[in-house]
């Protein structure tokens, strides 16, 4: 999966790791600003009123 | 070599390599989700804190609070600051939010919207996190009976003195009810006062098992315009 991502990925080393990062980068912000937010009010983990 | 690889690998090999390419993302994913919980979600509530404390200060400076219907104010709006000398670390101006949902915990100490507002006769009744999302009250075990709790409102600065507390079931919605130790009469005598402050958050800290609640009585009242209670200047 990683290693055909990193195939498809045009330029060389350099402009691939650069392209990696980013898409790291979009991929957390994602994750914290949406998917972990949606997930935490489907869990019963930090319910502090009666 | 890429394709000298790709054919060396049997099917079995690779779709073993993708499954632990899998794994190992969701192990990640896993862990990325403790930070968020941890640190993000502090980091998050303390930019929110800061906004409705300002919102709060000039609602003290300005506006007047008996525009709102029935002087009660609108879900969302911080009404309120909170002080607390034996949590003086998280509970130091805290804004107290009206509402309990996730989006006004997230910003402060949320107001049971049903209860009664400082300094009137019933139950003021508060919650906040005592992990994550800013954790007012992640001290939460440190208070004590006799400790005070401060609320500035628009009008009054409201010194309230912690009485006693009690570890309670989710479901305990007695613990917020105006006479709590009346509707419930197995948790102890009634507090002299009519006018009480709950504050109840989670127990244990780091789960949502039960809840903890401790009461207290007010006080005093006195005006906004005066000279701040000596626990607070």
């Amino acid at each position: 999966m990683y290693g055909w991502i990193w195939r498809k990925l045009p330029g060389g080393t350099a402009a691939k790791a650069g392209q990696i990062i980013g898409i790291m980068v979009v991929v957390i912000a994602l994750l914290f600003l949406w998917v972990f937010p949606w997930i935490t009010s489907h869990l019963p983990i930090d319910q502090v009123t009666v | 070599m890429g394709a000298q690889r790709k054919s060396a690998r049997s099917p079995l090999a690779r779709t073993i390599g993708i499954c632990g390419e899998v794994l190992v993302t969701l192990g990640v994913i896993f862990a990325l989700f403790v930070v968020y919980q941890v640190w993000w979600t502090n980091v998050s509530a303390s930019a929110a804190a800061n906004q409705a404390r300002s919102q709060a200060q000039s609602l003290f400076a300005g506006s007047d609070p008996a525009a709102w219907p029935n002087g009660v104010p609108p879900v969302g709006e911080p009404f309120a600051l909170m002080y607390i000398p034996r949590l003086k670390a998280k509970v130091w101006g805290t804004p107290v939010v009206q509402g309990v949902d996730r989006p006004q915990l997230a910003s402060g100490i949320g107001h049971y919207p049903q209860s009664a507002m400082p300094d009137q006769v019933g139950n003021f009744a508060v919650a906040g996190h005592r992990a994550t999302n800013g954790e007012p009250f992640a001290d939460f075990d440190q208070l004590r009976n006799g400790d005070k709790v401060i609320v500035r409102t628009a009008q009054f600065w409201v010194v309230y003195e912690l009485k006693r507390d009690k570890i309670v079931a989710p479901s305990d919605v007695w613990v917020i009810q105006p006479q709590p130790f009346t509707a419930n009469n197995t948790a102890g005598p009634p507090l002299p006062s009519d006018k009480l402050i709950t504050l109840t958050t989670c127990n244990p800290r780091w789960a949502s098992t039960q809840r903890w609640a401790y009461w207290g009585i007010q006080l005093a009242a006195t005006p906004a315009s005066g000279p701040a209670p000596s626990e607070v200047s």
